[in-house]
């Protein structure tokens, strides 16, 4: 293994510390612009001028990225120093006094900005990073309004590095911010310099394709116009575009997202902060796959007629659904909810259904065991996504963090760079970006964990906080509870696990609707949809393989896919760019989306439809608008009216959640089970991203690359120590 | 308006008329029936007015819906003295006389702009969002 396992909680890779070998939380005191201000021992004089209120222009540096000071353009004087310094890879001294403002100072930074101009193409009129651009502002400032290079400007050859990102590195400043992100964050490696001096260049040595999933964000962090979005090349100035604050739901982390839309089309999603979630970091699906939203949509009601379906007013459709929902036994009504269902529906749906005197609510997962919903515990991410920096061994069973959330992968690899952390893979041997013991295949290999002698096994065990990550997706397959219970009886074994310092059990979810749907009280399995005479489909398209040839199925989405294909009637609903609605995440975080563009044509909310069907089904619902079904929900689960608070759970909760996971057995599936991720292709996992263009692109490209390539940076360590 | 006109304006026409008048084109006029456009707008002269304000017509629209684009370019020609020949009865008649091609005889219609029957170019931008194709569906 690579380091001893008893290695101190290294908090020092969280954000805001300059270095991340020695954590020190001594604070001194230095004075910016004669300002007094305290900060830890070690930060960089750039992060002392941020706290004391004084911004610092700067191209190269990034607090989440590691220091590479090459830009100067955050030069600063220190008192009693002959030499100008670079604030960002300056660290602070007791009482050092900094002057951030000067004659010196500007006409250093005109120079620098003179230097990065020279070779800099005057193409900001053509140039989409043009409005929100750092070259572009700073210039404003520290730019001459003539230049004195008179030779002629150098070109470099743009770069192909896939469908997602566009290059024109003539416009790059060699900041290297993306290099830094792709080898440090993203930890695939592929982006490097080559040469030195003027013919120094940013690249995938030799021409190939970014194969990481977060490669988007390099387009955000790059201060210039070098790496744009190709799928909205000029589609969009900034200026001209309305921002939403919204979360995003293609995965189960329900990352903090900006939706920038025009009138009604959504013109690109931009990572937002939040330390939380997802620091600043957004996956490529998430942040790519909305091109979907505009493709294969359900706009109008469709109700089958002779076998084919055809379009018929909201009126006829409702009166017949629910028509055939009073005619139907109660014993034969099952309704399923889909991945993106939101929290609104879900509670409405569940109350239909109910009324009709149903209990047969389930989720869109394989035939199978499920998840048990019993306890909150049993089901979230119990170290939440932030605590995963703080473990000190972490064993992933069955999930592969990178296709599942690949934003919690770049997470796990913080305490993997800091050294702070061992890591063990109990399924498939993908390449995670960090080294991990591959300790089986099988689940039998979990159970080896509680005795066994490896590395990693003793590692696990001697952990102050040790981690287990159990991908949902492996617990919902037939006989899927075996995985569960052997990680119940490992969590029996391994006592730091949970104790009420350190909940260290984490069920990862993979889609964005699942935790609400659990918790409020759809069960985990599959209700037995494939038998009931009635179905109601909430965006479910899994469960439409399995259904009985005579049942009615209804199916209520915004996407034409297996659902609807299979459905009797169709009612068009929204996504979630289109309605203000509540999301849950893995580790429960309740979450809201917000309405950022107008619902296309006669779809309506999704929560609407089900109170409009209860009316024609003589079973009408007890709320009429969105206040009174959130003092509903509030009943059903008060967690959910909560937004942005996560409730910590107790040890003894927590417990809990294990000895139901431990009670459900599972059926025995033989040989059959797998311990693979449920997501067998990360940019194709929901309707909207199957609907889209983008990603079928970057599929394409990331099957090319798995095609060429066997090993691309990353040796997969097998337990040696 | 001087005593003398306002009695020559009571006195030759009935009240009605004068109210109608009055109200539509807050005037007193009166003088000689010279026609009636296909719309139904009258036309009057008058010898005894001032230079200019001879030939004058009482519009058939209401107060609020009358409208100067009402006026039918024949009778708009007679009006302005392009031409002392009064027109005929239909426009048909008119082009015969006149000896213009059949396809420039139309029955005029007034200004349409800032109403509902205003003219609007159909819409050439592809739609923004495109639905499901839904013909294809057979269950499966």
């Amino acid at each position: 293994m690579r380091r001893a396992a008893s290695s101190p909680l290294s908090s020092a890779v969280r954000r805001g510390k300059f270095h991340s070998s020695s954590p020190s939380s001594k604070e001194i005191e230095v004075f910016i612009d004669g300002k007094a201000v305290q900060v830890e021992e070690g930060s960089a004089i750039i992060q002392a001028a941020e706290k004391a209120g004084v911004t610092i222009p700067r191209f190269c540096y990034h607090e989440r990225l590691g220091v590479a000071g090459n830009c100067r353009m955050c030069l600063v004087e220190i008192e009693k120093n002959p030499k100008m310094a670079a604030s960002c890879a300056m660290p602070v001294a007791p009482g050092m006094r900094v002057i951030t403002e000067s004659a010196k100072i500007k006409q250093a930074r005109e120079g620098v900005m003179e230097f990065l101009l020279a070779n800099h193409p005057l193409d900001c009129p053509i140039c989409d990073q043009g409005g929100e651009c750092d070259l572009q502002d700073q210039s404003m400032r520290y730019g001459a309004d003539r230049g004195r290079f008179g030779e002629a400007k150098r070109a470099v050859e743009d770069k192909d590095i896939g469908p997602l990102v566009k290059t024109t590195m003539t416009r790059c400043i060699q900041c290297t911010r993306c290099v830094r992100f792709i080898n440090e964050v993203a930890g695939t490696g592929e982006l490097g310099t080559t040469g030195r001096g003027n013919d120094m260049q940013i690249g995938t040595y030799v021409a190939r394709p970014l194969a990481s999933e977060l490669s988007g964000n390099i387009i955000d962090l790059c201060p210039v116009g070098a790496l744009t979005a190709k799928p909205s090349a000029f589609a969009a100035r900034p200026w001209e575009l309305t921002s939403t604050e919204s979360v995003d739901v293609m995965d189960a982390l329900g990352s903090a997202i900006r939706v920038d839309s025009r009138g009604a089309e959504v013109i690109r999603i931009v990572p937002r902060t939040n330390d939380l979630v997802n620091e600043e970091w957004l996956g490529d699906k998430a942040r790519f796959a909305y091109d979907g939203l505009k493709r294969q949509r359900l706009t109008v009601p469709l109700v089958r007629v002779g076998g084919r379906l055809e379009p018929a007013s909201w009126a006829d459709a409702l009166q017949l659904v629910g028509r055939r929902l009073r005619a139907t036994p109660p014993a034969d009504v099952a309704a399923v909810a889909g991945d993106l269902a939101d929290a609104e529906s879900l509670v409405a749906l569940k109350d239909l259904i109910n009324a009709a005197g149903s209990e047969r609510l389930g989720v869109d997962s394989p035939i199978g065991d499920g998840l048990p919903a019993d306890v909150r515990a049993g089901y979230t991410f119990g170290a939440t996504l932030a605590g995963v920096e703080d473990a000190d061994a972490v064993l992933l069973v069955a999930t592969n963090p990178r296709r599942e959330a690949p934003v919690l992968n770049a997470r796990l690899r913080k305490p993997y760079l800091a050294g702070s952390a061992v890591f063990g893979v109990v399924g498939d041997a993908a390449d995670l970006t960090f080294d991990y013991d591959h300790v089986g295949s099988s689940l039998g290999a979990v159970d080896a964990l509680r005795t066994g002698d490896s590395a990693f096994a003793r590692a696990l065990r001697a952990a102050k906080r040790p981690l287990v990550i159990v991908g949902a997706g492996a617990a919902e397959q037939r006989g899927g509870g075996a995985v569960l219970a052997a990680v119940a009886r490992l969590a029996a074994a391994v006592p730091a696990l949970l104790t009420p310092e350190w909940n260290g059990l984490c069920v990862l979810q993979n889609a964005a609707g699942r935790t609400a749907a659990l918790d409020i009280g759809y069960s985990g399995g599959s209700a037995d949809a494939s038998s009931a005479q009635f179905v109601y489909l909430l965006g479910a398209d899994r469960a439409a393989a399995n259904l009985s040839p005579s049942a009615f199925v209804v199916f209520q989405g915004h996407h034409g896919d297996a659902g609807a294909l299979a459905a009797d009637v169709v009612l068009p609903g929204l996504a979630y760019t289109e309605k203000s609605a509540t999301f849950v995440n893995t580790e429960g975080r309740v979450q809201r989306t917000r309405q950022a563009v107008a619902a296309p044509g006669a779809a309506r909310p999704d929560w609407q439809i089900i109170r409009a069907l209860s009316d024609s089904a003589g079973l009408p619902l007890a709320y009429d608008d969105v206040a009174a079904l959130r003092a509903r929900m509030a009943d059903v689960c008060p967690a959910l009216v909560n937004p942005d608070v996560l409730e910590p759970t107790s040890a003894e909760v927590a417990r809990l959640g294990v000895a139901q996971m431990a009670k459900n057995g599972g059926r025995d599936a033989g040989g059959a089970l797998s311990l693979s991720s449920v997501i067998a292709d990360y940019y194709m996992s929901d309707p909207i991203s199957r609907a889209s263009r983008t990603m079928a692109k970057a599929s394409a490209m990331a099957k090319g690359i798995s095609g060429q390539q066997c090993s691309p940076s990353i040796e997969m360590s097998s337990s040696s120590s | 308006m001087s005593l003398i006109r306002f009695l020559n304006f009571s006195l030759r026409q009935s009240p009605r008329q004068n109210f109608e008048i009055f109200r539509k084109l807050d005037d007193a006029k009166w003088g000689k029936l010279v026609g009636v456009d296909e719309l139904g707008n009258r036309y009057y002269v008058n010898p005894e007015e001032r230079y200019g304000r001879e030939r004058w017509c009482l519009p058939a629209a209401s107060k609020n819906d009358m409208d100067a684009s009402q006026i039918p370019p024949r009778w708009h020609s007679w009006l302005h003295k392009v031409t002392d020949e009064v027109p005929k009865a239909t426009a048909a008649e008119d082009a015969l006389a006149m000896h213009r091609p059949k396809w420039m005889v139309y029955p005029h219609y007034e200004n349409y702009t800032g109403t509902k029957k205003a003219s609007v170019t159909y819409n050439t931008v592809r739609p923004k969002i495109s639905s499901w194709d839904y013909s294809v569906a057979d269950r499966m």
